[in-house]
């Protein structure tokens, strides 16, 4: 599902060169929940944004389901975001003015999907993340948890192959991070690809497997 | 997706209100500002016929000796050379022109003449210029050469006279002689009026319109500028010009066809010794023709010039405030790019909202306008003032215009609130 190959990321300024990520390679089979873990500054955010198709890298190789993406246009990138990866970001990322509905409908226009599907995408992602009730509200109108399971229903509502979640507790108190765990643990229960990247060992410790990076390298697996 | 950008667009104009305000009123002001101007000019300068003026022309014989040939060259034509254009009829349609003035004596003796402005043509003058008829139609070439009196008169005219009713066959009492009605005009009025731009550009339709022949007939003398003396016998003569002489030539030969007999006209009379000189002979067209009269005064057009600089001004002001609105939205554009929106749907999404902008001031825009134009009115000439309107052309020209304008102002911001990474950096 998800394959890098001695990949690196590296930011250069005129007299140093920093590596984000030095020679990483990480398989993550479908169906898969994956923990990447480290300290701050590890390359934790890194990984996943080049996982993401959010940054571009500087060597290497990486395939997601199969497509070489170094060599994809801006446009092809966006393409392939939009319909293979599902994200969760640590603050939610939510567009404050858009209804929860709209928010969750937000990828689905991207991909030009006809209203009608759109419409029963969002209600069934809704529905998954218990939210159906909330469709009018507005982000702010929700607590931090109800604001992280609209993220996860809108990542869900693209269907995606692979679910990218970054530090998705990071904002809750413990009782909400509870919730939202369970949450991820049954979209995987449900065949869902998961990569979490935390800082959290416990956190780490519900998924399949974990990958711990210490300046961008891999330095343990379990 | 146009729907989407266009709810997406609505719904961020509320947004930032202030600065969205900011960005209509000041493009608004520069729209108002110029198209206010816009409008006085157009009036001014339109080709009041566009779909025929190309196929009209103005003969012009200078007779003058050479060495006295300043100030352009002169446009009436003696009675001596418009008989002998008329006579020649190289093209199909032509006309000869002059403007008259007379009193209209009403039957009722108890009532006050009527001061009525009209021209002498001949029926092909109807064609040439398209003038659309109400009720009858023009003379009979056989009228027209019997120099029969008859009469076709304007719409305001037979308002005023019979109620807006058919008036052919009826009677019309000018300055003694009793012409008999063959026609009513439609509301008819070109602005500028091209057919007579040298009496008036400006101003109303004439009241009457008779035969050439019988304007000549009754020795009715033109109104307005002339080179003659009040001597009837002298304006039948070679020397004073007071005619002026419309043709058409439907196509460029024609046109080349009628300067080659004009030349060969003037070789001719020079030959015939009636000028010790070569006149010179030319052949305008009505579009050169308005242009070179020049009748939009010259301030008129450096305000035109001032107002479209005032737009550009305001447009880049718009383009200033238009970028700080689209990268306050940076953060929401990442999370846009992030969840699959390519550059270009975020560029298309930035220049609907630049469209949506456009549109708002566009109305506002056009309130400006009416109320510019309200205030210029009460400053132009009254024959100006009139005519000058917020037309239908000047409500969409002001609107597309807006939309256009703010649309191309919003290209640098929209490409630069589109070229944001997608990575959300943000945790917070």
């Amino acid at each position: 599902m998800l394959v890098m190959s001695g990949l690196s990321k590296v930011f250069r300024t005129e007299f140093l060169e920093t590596f984000a990520l030095r020679d990483f390679s990480i398989h993550v089979k479908e169906g898969e929940f994956v923990a990447i873990t480290g300290p701050s500054g590890s390359g934790k955010t890194t990984f996943l944004n080049v996982a993401g198709i959010l940054e571009q890298f500087s060597s290497g190789e990486y395939l997601l389901d199969g497509v070489n993406v170094h060599t994809m246009s801006d446009d092809e990138r966006s393409r392939l975001r939009n319909e293979k990866i599902g994200f969760i970001f640590q603050a939610f990322n939510l567009i404050l003015d858009l209804s929860v509905f709209a928010n969750v409908e937000l990828p689905l226009h991207y991909r030009r999907i006809s209203a009608a599907e759109r419409k029963a995408r969002v209600t069934d992602a809704l529905r998954r993340v218990g939210l159906s009730a909330r469709a009018k509200h507005y982000p702010g109108e929700l607590s931090g948890g109800q604001q992280q399971r609209v993220a996860i229903a809108r990542a869900l509502a693209g269907h995606p192959r692979i679910l990218l979640a970054d530090e998705p507790t990071g904002n809750l108190d413990s009782q909400t991070a509870r919730g939202v765990m369970g949450l991820i643990e049954d979209l995987h229960r449900q065949g869902g690809t998961i990569v979490l990247v935390t800082h959290d060992p416990q956190i780490a410790a519900r998924a399949q497997r974990q990958i711990h990076i210490v300046d961008g390298q891999i330095v343990a697996l379990a | 997706m146009i729907t989407y950008y266009l709810r997406s667009a609505t719904k961020s104009l509320f947004r930032n209100r202030i600065l969205t305000a900011l960005i209509i009123v000041a493009i608004a002001f520069g729209i108002g500002a110029s198209m206010t101007v816009f409008s006085v000019f157009r009036t001014m300068s339109g080709d009041p016929i566009p779909w025929k003026s190309a196929q009209l022309f103005v003969p012009r014989i200078d007779t003058r000796p050479p060495d006295k040939r300043r100030d352009g060259v002169p446009d009436l034509l003696s009675y001596q050379d418009v008989m002998a254009l008329r006579r020649a009829k190289i093209v199909a349609r032509q006309t000869p022109l002059y403007t008259l003035a007379l009193h209209l004596i009403p039957e009722d003796i108890n009532l006050l003449p009527l001061h009525v402005v009209g021209v002498a043509v001949d029926r092909d003058f109807f064609h040439l210029f398209d003038v659309p008829f109400r009720y009858g139609s023009p003379w009979t070439v056989e009228s027209g050469d019997d120099r029969s009196d008859v009469v076709v008169i304007g719409k305001r005219l037979n308002d005023r006279l019979f109620a807006g009713k058919d008036a052919v066959g009826q009677s019309l009492n000018l300055d003694g002689t009793h012409y008999r009605v063959v026609g009513v005009i439609q509301d008819w009025n070109p602005q500028p009026r091209l057919y007579n731009l040298l009496n008036s550009p400006y101003g109303d339709s004439e009241d009457f319109f008779i035969p050439f022949n019988t304007a000549v007939e009754h020795k009715i003398a033109p109104r307005g500028f002339t080179s003659c003396s009040n001597a009837w016998s002298e304006r039948l003569g070679a020397v004073c010009t007071w005619i002026l002489f419309w043709v058409e030539a439907t196509t460029p030969s024609d046109a080349q066809h009628y300067r080659d007999f004009l030349a060969n006209y003037s070789l001719e009379q020079q030959r015939l010794g009636r000028f010790s000189w070569l006149p010179s002979a030319s052949l305008s067209n009505a579009r050169d023709w308005l242009e070179e009269k020049n009748i939009v005064p010259t301030e008129t057009r450096l305000s035109l010039i001032l107002a479209f600089g005032f737009l550009t001004v305001c447009l880049v002001n718009g383009v200033v405030l238009m970028m700080a609105k689209f990268l306050s939205r940076n953060r929401e554009t990442a999370i846009r790019r992030a969840l699959g929106a390519t550059r270009r749907d975020v560029f298309s999404q930035f220049l609907v909202e630049a469209g949506v902008i456009g549109a708002l001031a566009g109305l506002l825009g056009l309130g400006l306008t009416a109320v510019g134009l309200a205030i210029e009115k009460s400053m132009l000439p009254q024959e100006m003032a009139r005519v000058t309107a917020l037309s239908p052309a000047v409500i969409g020209m002001t609107f597309g215009l807006a939309v256009f304008a703010t649309v191309c102002a919003g290209l640098y911001p929209s490409w630069r609130g589109s070229i944001v990474e997608p990575a959300v950096q943000s945790k917070t």
